[in-house]
């Protein structure tokens, strides 16, 4: 167990003009589960091979633990820092066993020990009586978790998963996620989770890194990622983001919807934006309200309206299917949350 | 280097601080791709320089009539050779590929076939059939008392056993060609109110105008670099003028002087090769269409088909099948001790062997490096282990002889130095079939074996090479079946008295004495129609 300390980063791949990761600098906690988000090319995956040793940083810190595994002179490679990884395709030994695969890590462990610790982390992946079988005699989530059984059985000090879940089908994909948080809670290992499926993240993690253009947007709890995000990119990136224009005076944006308290400092006059998440407006059936139902998309637990304001600016509305709203009614309009995210508008 | 040292090699570099992949390649493959690149290309090199560093009489021994006489002639054969191959291997591959004559699949595999009869042989067929005192004079003697035939030696034997026996280099590319076109184009021409000749001109033609080039130009590469037919049959081209001038011992110089004229000739085709191949990528449709093509039909043409395949297999395949066998029969019958033959194909055996492990072992290093730590600098030491590859045996084996007894006297007429030619020659074969596994392997692989605590030596070892084991076994057995048809090299640089198959052979032949040959030369297309199957694994299926 031990925590990781990227400082100043870089890392710029032959004939790119853009380095994949910028300056970047973030810390990990002993026992912390940290995802990486961002759309591909974001850097994250660059970020997840400099911690594991497949890429050697051009300038900056790694730190796992106490010890520095890559800065301008010293460098640890990849089979002495103690580091796990499950990858994307799962990169099993084709020509060996659930068994064989497992041990590989662990070879130097005398015999005895090292069967009962493969017994012992197939079991805690439910995979006991698959041992003999081959990689090929198994379906994707077997293998799956093969690979996390295989990362796991050296103790590594680190694990590191590259987009684990994004060969599966949806259905699978849910169910193994928590199977997944479940075993790294239990082992109490510090890790670090590399995805661009938002759901995931928010699902699995402590903190989540937002990656753009080698860069950390934000690194905050899901919560504080969806009500304050830090820029417009993540705002976007972490949900679906719908901003309402205004005019500021006396720090508060004026919009159709209400006025709003800006928290930076813009001049009066200045257009900014409000970001209203589809779930943080309410509509009510109202003869005197400024909105039309233009829109409705029945989705199960919750129901998608399309609302028109008087601006004739369709703004989407997302509320529990309990109470449903024809569509043309006329609605009055509710913003929930009382002090909105405001940017300057670009 | 055996792959056994190889890897003490790698051993004593093993507390080296390796980089991971998309770094630094690691130093101890460095050093072994650079030592088997200086290897690749030290004949040539060595050719080149001294031809630098001769006097400008040099020029003048270039620039003889005589040369010029070889020039030309070698280069009309080539061009000959390439246009009728040309005209035969095209539509034999639309009649097998893309139309519904009867037997198509079966004649698909037979019309192929020819390849794995040495132009030697070949040559030892035709001229032991319808040569002086050869099969065909015999019979006719004997029946209508005919004492003389038709000449048979010079352009017309040589071409004639260059197109029979290299005609399927054009037809494989022109069959592979042709499964990898979208029918869907001829169907837009079709509705497009082409008629299926029209269709064919204005579509399909062009459309294999690529592969056709790639067929041709490797049959003129073939036909530059070879020795066995133009020694039987006596042309005088450049092969057959060099190995005269080495044998004679008159002039060495003069020999390497025709072997540099050689090589350019053979630039200039690998050049045009090149040019082609560029325009392919550009030309070449989706790859893996899955729509199956519908086959033409052919109505009554289908029967002058069925006549056009049959006899072709019938002169190439059968005929000097036949004829071999024939000869092996009047040698059997006739009681002869095969004995000669017997340590003929041991010698063969072990020292392609040979050249088979050490070809692999020398194609590792080169093709890991360009496969796991590529850049401009890895491309260009791949693209210059294929040097052998592009030089004729016969410019090899001279260079290599003047080199060694200039320099390594005592390496001249050893097995080392012939099976170094060999590797020389043979090792571009490994590289492809080793490369193509290494890029089956995903990296990713690698990568988690070393976060599993394992140094990148011991990752090769138990994790890339278990899994590239079948195309090291592949590329080795390529190149052992390639040696044991591989003649110039082993006329010159074998030690004296080593005899294999394709020397026995080739003397036997030239000495008149066919029914000697027969033994040997039956042994090799034995042998060598084992290598088909790497060809013709696919085409048998019928469905692409």
């Amino acid at each position: 167990m031990a925590k990781i300390e990227l400082s100043h980063v870089s890392k710029r791949y032959p004939n790119q003009a853009l380095p994949a990761v910028a300056d970047l600098s973030l810390d990990v906690g002993d026992g912390e589960l940290l995802v990486l988000l961002g759309p591909s090319g974001c850097g994250k995956t660059t970020t997840l091979r400099m911690l594991a040793g497949f890429e050697r940083p051009e300038s900056g810190t790694i730190r796992i633990g106490d010890e520095v595994v890559a800065n301008g002179s010293a460098w640890v490679p990849p089979e002495r820092r103690g580091v796990g990884i499950v990858f994307q395709d799962y990169a099993l030994f084709p020509h060996l066993t659930v068994t064989q695969n497992v041990a590989f890590g662990i070879l130097r462990l005398p015999r005895r020990e090292r069967a009962e610790r493969v017994a012992a982390v197939l079991d805690a992946v439910n995979l006991a009586e698959y041992a003999g079988r081959y990689p090929h005699e198994l379906s994707g989530g077997q293998q799956q978790r093969v690979a996390l059984a295989r990362a796991l059985a050296p103790q590594p000090r680190v694990l590191l998963l590259d987009e684990p879940f994004s060969n599966l089908d949806p259905e699978l994909r849910i169910a193994l996620r928590y199977e997944v948080r479940s075993i790294v809670r239990r082992s109490g290992i510090t890790t670090v989770l590399v995805t661009h499926d938002q759901g995931e993240a928010f699902a699995l993690a402590d903190r989540v890194a937002v990656m753009h253009q080698g860069h950390v947007h934000q690194l905050a709890d899901p919560e504080t990622l969806y009500r304050r995000p830090a820029s417009r990119f993540v705002a976007s990136f972490v949900g679906r983001a719908q901003f309402i224009t205004g005019r500021v005076c006396d720090d508060q944006v004026h919009t159709e919807l209400g006025a709003f308290q800006v928290q930076a400092h813009l001049p009066c006059g200045a257009p900014a934006e409000a970001l209203l998440r589809p779930d943080d407006l309410h509509i009510q059936p109202d003869r005197e309200g400024a909105g039309l139902v233009v829109e409705r998309e029945f989705g199960g637990a919750t129901v998608r309206y399309g609302v028109r304001l008087p601006s004739e600016h369709v703004i989407d509305v997302i509320q529990p299917s309990g109470h449903l709203i024809p569509l043309d009614s006329t609605v009055r309009i509710e913003v929930l949350p009382r002090d909105p995210v405001v940017f300057p508008a670009p | 280097m055996s792959l056994g040292q190889s890897t003490t090699v790698q051993h004593e570099s093993e507390g080296v601080r390796v980089a991971p992949h998309s770094l630094r390649p690691p130093m101890f493959l460095l050093l072994l791709a650079a030592v088997v690149v200086v290897g690749m290309l030290l004949p040539i090199a060595y050719l080149l320089l001294r031809a630098v560093a001769a006097d400008a009489g040099i020029v003048q021994q270039v620039l003889r009539p005589r040369t010029l006489i070889v020039l030309g002639s070698t280069a009309g054969l080539a061009l000959s050779v390439t246009t009728t191959c040309v005209l035969l291997g095209v539509p034999l591959a639309w009649i097998t590929i893309a139309s519904d004559m009867p037997g198509r699949r079966v004649f698909r595999v037979l019309t192929a076939l020819p390849l794995v009869i040495p132009t030697y042989i070949g040559g030892y067929a035709i001229v032991s059939a319808f040569g002086p005192r050869g099969a065909l004079q015999v019979v006719l003697g004997r029946l209508f008392g005919i004492e003389h035939l038709p000449e048979l030696y010079g352009f017309w034997g040589a071409w004639l056993a260059l197109t029979l026996f290299s005609y399927p280099y054009v037809l494989l590319s022109v069959q592979t060609g042709l499964r990898g076109l979208d029918p869907a184009l001829e169907e837009a021409a079709r509705s497009l109110g082409f008629g299926p000749w029209r269709t064919f001109w204005r579509v399909t033609l062009p459309q294999l105008r690529p592969s056709i080039a790639a067929g041709g130009l490797l049959v003129a590469l073939y036909t530059l670099s070879d020795f066995g037919a133009v020694s039987l049959l006596q042309f005088n081209s450049f092969s057959r003028a060099i190995y005269i001038q080495y044998r004679g011992a008159f002039d060495r110089d003069y020999a390497a002087a025709l072997a540099l004229v050689l090589v350019f000739l053979t630039g200039l085709v690998l050049g045009a090769e090149i040019w082609s191949r560029g325009r392919a990528r550009y030309h070449r449709s989706t790859v893996g269409v899955v729509k199956p093509r519908r086959r033409a039909s052919l109505g009554f043409w289908r029967w002058p088909a069925v006549v056009l395949c049959s006899s072709v297999v019938l002169i190439a395949l059968v005929m000097p099948v036949g004829v071999v066998s024939f000869w092996l029969a009047r040698e059997l019958q006739a009681g002869e001790p095969q004995r000669l033959v017997w340590s003929a194909a041991w010698n063969s055996m072990y020292s392609s062997a040979i050249a088979a492990g050490l070809a692999v072992a020398a194609a590792l290093p080169v093709a890991i490096l360009g496969v796991r730590f590529r850049s401009r600098w890895t491309a260009m030491f791949e693209g210059l282990a294929y040097a052998g590859y592009a030089l004729p045996g016969i410019v090899i084996a001279l260079a290599l002889v003047r080199f060694a007894s200039h320099y390594v006297p005592w390496l001249y007429q050893t097995l080392g130095l012939m099976v170094f030619a060999y590797v020389v020659r043979f090792m571009p074969q490994a590289l492809g079939t080793v490369r193509s596994a290494l890029l089956s392997v995903s990296p990713n692989v690698e990568e988690a074996a070393r976060s599993l605590g394992h140094s990148p030596l011991h990752v090769t070892l138990r994790v890339t090479l278990p899994l590239i084991r079948s195309g090291l076994l592949s590329g080795a057995a390529l190149v052992f079946l390639t040696a044991m048809k591989e003649l110039p090299t082993t006329l010159l640089l074998g030690p004296i008295g080593f005899r294999t198959l394709a020397t026995t052979t080739w003397t036997a032949t030239a000495e008149g004495f066919f029914a000697r040959a027969a033994g040997p030369a039956l042994l090799i297309i034995i042998v060598s129609a084992f290598s088909m199957v790497f060809v013709l694994r696919d085409a048998w299926s019928d469905s692409r």
